[in-house]
């Protein structure tokens, strides 16, 4: 009995040696190779439209794929009957692979708030080159690539503004969204 | 006789038998060369060229790309293309060529919804596929990808994202001449 447990156990493990010998054998004993195709990395470019006044800071109409806001230099000193018009630099500067990525900037309708708000009056436009028109300037404006655009903010007070508005802090804020083409 | 005495006399004898053998030995023997040859092995060689990317405008990009300079935007498209040389030597040496990709997660950052990137496919001289076909002569095959980002793409969605193609590779196992496999024509 001993005898015949024996040469089964030893029948079974030969069995699974020559199974496992000839499975191997079958799937990994042959050549391979590998290389590498060192293709590159696809990236996109980021959104990026910048504004500047003056000798102000350049600031980025977008940051980190999310809108951003944009502070404009702070107008002071501003006499009823009296019209001054903010210059600012807009630029299409995304660097697009393609060297064609146009866009197109819109503004909304400026929004004065403040005490003296009843008495301040804001619009906003674009202009060509360097220079603000004097009417009805766009409210859109089609930049190429590298192009750059005026935006002209101009802010009026009122000649019937009291005395009182004097001295108060206003702000006038101004919507531009920039849209690729 | 005792024990010890019949042991010595059968170690002697057994002795003597040896001597004996060794002697019969010394008689006629020759030998000849087989000339048989010798078993010199094969071998498999697999080779990427360098590649060309090129933009949906048709512009050569390669350089850019290769700088890490060039940006895509929503509307453009990229395409790759890359030699890829096979040197198969064996008398029975047949190989499959296929294509491997051991990008992770973080190397993708783009939006599933804003970009399409075609099969990776190598093709032979006449433009057919080889996937899944039995290659047994040396030969250049071009391996082909198109990554576009999609112009339906809104917001900023994706802005900076990056999608990392430098983890793609190729690898050829031979296949053993005992195997059934789809030959190439």
């Amino acid at each position: 009995m001993r005898t015949t447990s024996a040469l089964k156990t030893a029948a079974l493990v030969i069995t699974a040696v020559v199974l496992g010998l000839g499975t191997v054998q079958g799937s990994l004993a042959v050549w391979n190779t590998t290389t590498a195709s060192a293709a590159g990395t696809v990236q996109a470019a980021d959104f990026a439209v910048t504004l500047k006044s003056g000798s102000g800071a350049v600031q980025r109409l977008s940051a980190n794929g999310q809108p951003a806001t944009v502070t404009l230099p702070a107008l002071t000193g501003l006499k009823p009957a009296e019209t001054r018009i903010i210059p600012v630099a807009v630029t299409n500067a995304t660097a697009a692979g393609n060297g064609n990525f146009r866009i197109r900037t819109t503004i909304s309708t400026p929004n004065v708030t403040g005490a003296a708000s009843g008495y301040l009056t804001a619009t906003a436009g674009f202009g060509e080159s360097d220079s603000c028109p004097t009417a009805a300037p766009p409210a859109s404006a089609q930049l190429a690539q590298g192009g750059t655009a005026t935006l002209c903010v101009a802010i009026s007070l009122s000649s019937a503004a009291p005395a009182t508005a004097g001295g108060q802090s206003n702000s006038v804020s101004v919507k531009l969204t920039a849209a690729q083409l | 006789m005792n024990k010890m005495t019949k042991g010595a006399l059968a170690t002697g004898l057994g002795v003597a038998l040896l001597i004996g053998g060794g002697g019969s030995l010394a008689v006629w023997n020759t030998s000849a060369q087989a000339s048989a040859g010798q078993i010199v092995a094969g071998n498999m060689g697999l080779q990427a060229a360098a590649g060309t990317w090129t933009n949906s405008a048709g512009t050569n990009v390669t350089t850019k790309m290769t700088a890490g300079t060039y940006r895509i935007v929503p509307g453009d498209s990229l395409s790759f293309t890359q030699p890829v040389s096979v040197t198969l030597s064996g008398d029975l040496m047949k190989a499959k060529l296929t294509v491997t990709d051991d990008a992770l997660t973080t190397d993708r950052t783009f939006n599933a919804a804003n970009y399409t990137v075609s099969p990776i496919t190598i093709k032979d001289s006449s433009s057919n596929p080889i996937a899944g076909q039995v290659l047994t002569a040396n030969g250049t095959y071009t391996a082909s990808v198109t990554f576009t980002f999609k112009e339906s793409t809104t917001g900023l969605q994706d802005a900076s994202a990056k999608y990392d193609f430098s983890k793609v590779g190729y690898k050829l196992d031979q296949v053993a001449s005992s195997s059934n496999a789809t030959t190439a024509p």
